[in-house]
């Protein structure tokens, strides 16, 4: 079917036919100087702090310095167009996003633009980026948990929704990584994800999109792109919007988790913003007001009270890290922020763990309430056989004569640290970790040579899976693990060791 | 330059508080208006003050040149604050003294500062119409017109840092975006 053109003729005498024109009134300005992103603007006395200047050509700034007779704005496009000279309206607005599920499925910049190339966002709704976060009594206590479908994290460093978790760690060891296979195991689930990409490659942003796209997450999440060649004033409000996004569904009594990667990269988008405007430098050259520039973008996450609809927005910030040095200005900051951290260490990635978490130093201070009970129950034999392993390990490298106590501790951790590895995007349903991980706490693997461990794992999943599917969905619906189920759990186990499991047996075993 | 524009604004601040104290203490806002446009017009001139910055040639000679060239036009207070930017090579922040001081003399005398600006040239009973229009009771109006045919039509009114956009291009500009 073709379109006349009488018929757009049409519809557009219509829309003009309905316009009404106001007449335009502006508090306006002259720029005066404009360097690195950064406008000084004379004139505009009735500016706000954080209004929305248009200058000629539609570029937009936000104004952040007021002071008695300039106003500083940050330039949100590109910053070359404009002269000195120039005409500055202000637009009585502050910055503003669309927000909404028509988000869901896109790639965005900062300014809430599609940059996707799959066309307009028809959102209907919009909202400021820079909002207060909600009250004491708008809250309540986090209860949920966000299953990443990473073993090492949901058995020992559970997070709850509405919290707010750190994952630290040096470049390349596998911080994306743990970010991509939570929102990858939201797979038909109820939780919205937003990925906020802030001063990242365009090449790692692309890729990704295509590993969302691949395992089919896409759907339910929001990617926010503030790449590296995007101005610094577009990086540093690129996790504002994401966050206002992720509000919106909190708001309306949903699930919403948004990522921010990274937030070194933001702190150096504000420095870069910050001196740039002339503001007195402090720590390693960053404001003074950058631990509050986090905190107040962290706090927004939260799980709402009942009466409030219940939403909750949960929060991965990460944080990269240099040489493993956690005590410098930023991460000192947002560790102290979060309530809790997912620490990972290049040493255990290179010995072959990963995820490469390290289980000591990583703490989550309020998920535990928000496990379910089934692995509340097979997680503390597993934290408890982890930290004896790492101090007698230490330990045992200068021992050549052990006791039978200690190399069995030491047997049954290097077993239980096989069992936490995983591969990268293939996240597992809790019922089944609750599963591998009793598996190994009640010493079924102990048997079992260290390499052939993954293999065990695969085949009693596959053992499981077949043969007592019940099971596996009455741990998953209920959460709990009964003293019966338990019992069947030891049974099953033991059936498959001895009858079906492939691999060969030690000597110990024999 | 030996600082940025930023540097300017702060050196320039200094004068400006002393030059608008004295006009606000001798009641003499026409006379440093005037003053300060004559000097600006010395200042924006980089060769004119480059030779008055000079430190080769002594102060006496190079007030006597400029006395020599402006002549009468510049008064005694204008030739004091000349002096001292001349001592303190700091001419260059003339145009932000006359920027800020124009923004704090028009509030002290209470004058609204209008520029209309409209696509063809108005007539002088037009002119009459908008200064009755534009006058507000008990203030002084500067009315200023320009024309730029680039508006297409209408008026737009500029007062201070007011702006009142009633131009055929604002309003077709916005039924652009409209149409979006």
């Amino acid at each position: 079917m073709s379109i006349s053109p009488e018929e757009i003729a049409d519809a557009l005498r219509k829309e003009i036919e309905g316009f009404q024109s106001s007449a335009q009134q502006a508090n306006v300005g002259n720029v005066l100087e404009v360097a690195d992103g950064v406008a000084q603007v004379t004139g505009i006395s009735e500016c706000l702090a954080g209004e929305l200047l248009e200058f000629p050509g539609g570029v937009m700034g936000m104004a952040l310095n007021l002071e008695e007779d300039t106003v500083g704005a940050v330039i949100l496009g590109d910053y070359l167009q404009i002269k000195e000279g120039d005409e500055v309206r202000t637009t009585g607005r502050v910055a503003e996003v669309p927000i909404g599920p028509e988000l869901l499925g896109r790639v965005v910049n900062a300014l809430g633009e599609p940059v996707d190339g799959k066309g307009p966002i028809n959102a209907s709704n919009s909202d400021v980026i820079e909002k207060v976060a909600p009250g004491v009594v708008l809250r309540q206590d986090v209860d949920t948990p966000v299953q990443t479908g990473i073993k090492a994290i949901d058995a020992m460093i559970p997070i709850g929704r509405g919290q707010r978790e750190l994952i630290i760690g040096d470049r390349q060891i596998g911080k994306t990584a743990i970010a991509l296979d939570t929102i990858i195991n939201q797979r038909g689930g109820d939780l919205k994800c937003i990925y906020c990409a802030i001063g990242q490659k365009e090449s790692a942003v692309a890729q990704v999109v295509a590993v969302l796209q691949e395992y089919g997450a896409l759907e339910h999440t929001i990617v926010v792109a503030a790449t590296a060649s995007e101005p610094a004033a577009q990086q540093y409000i690129a996790p504002f919007t994401a966050c206002t996004m992720g509000e919106y569904f909190r708001d309306r009594g949903e699930d919403a988790l948004v990522i921010f990667d990274d937030l070194t990269k933001h702190a150096w988008a504000y420095r870069q913003v910050s001196l740039v405007l002339r503001r007195p430098p402090g720590r390693e050259a960053y404001p003074g007001d950058v631990f509050y520039l986090h905190s107040r973008l962290l706090e927004r996450s939260a799980r709402m009270h009942e009466d409030q609809g219940g939403g909750s927005l949960t929060a991965l910030p990460i944080i990269e890290t240099q040489e493993g040095d956690v005590s410098t200005y930023i991460p000192t900051n947002v560790i102290s922020i979060t309530d809790g951290q997912i620490y990972l260490e290049a040493d255990l990635f290179n010995g072959g763990n990963r995820p490469a978490v390290n289980a000591g130093l990583s703490v989550s201070r309020v998920g535990g309430d928000a496990q379910i009970r089934a692995m509340k129950q097979v997680a503390g034999q597993l934290r408890l056989g982890l930290a004896q392993y790492r101090e007698v390990a230490a330990f045992a490298q200068f021992a050549s004569d052990l006791d039978r106590a200690t190399r069995n501790q030491l047997e049954r951790g290097a077993r239980l640290t096989e069992l936490l590895k995983q591969n990268q995007f293939v996240p597992a349903p809790i019922e089944e970790q609750v599963c591998i991980i009793h598996a190994g706490t009640s010493g079924a693997v102990d048997g079992i040579p260290e390499d052939q461990v993954g293999q065990f794992e695969h085949e009693l999943l596959g053992f499981l899976r077949s043969g007592h599917a019940e099971l596996l969905s009455r741990i998953r619906e209920t959460g709990e693990l009964s003293d019966e189920d338990l019992e069947a759990l030891d049974g099953a186990i033991a059936d498959f060791s001895t009858n079906t499991f492939s691999g060969r047996a030690t000597e110990e075993a024999t | 330059m030996r600082q940025g524009a930023a540097g300017r604004r702060r050196r320039g601040r200094a004068y400006l508080h002393a030059v608008s104290a004295a006009a606000q203490r001798e009641g003499s806002w026409e006379a440093w208006e005037h003053d300060l446009a004559a000097l600006r017009a010395i200042g924006e001139d980089d060769r004119v003050r480059v030779f008055l910055e000079s430190a080769v040639v002594p102060v006496a000679e190079r007030l006597s040149l400029v006395d020599r060239v402006a002549d009468a036009s510049i008064g005694a207070r204008g030739r004091g604050l000349l002096r001292i930017l001349m001592e303190q090579r700091d001419l260059d922040v003339v145009s932000e003294v006359e920027r800020g001081f124009l923004r704090i003399a028009d509030r002290e005398r209470r004058l609204d500062r209008v520029l209309v600006t409209t696509a063809v040239p108005l007539n002088d009973a037009e002119t009459d119409e908008l200064r009755e229009r534009l006058g507000q009771p008990g203030r002084k109006l500067h009315l200023t017109t320009a024309t730029d045919p680039a508006i297409m039509g209408g008026v737009v009114v500029r007062r201070g840092d007011n702006l009142l956009d009633l131009s055929v291009r604002a309003r077709l500009q916005s039924l652009g975006r409209a149409l979006q």
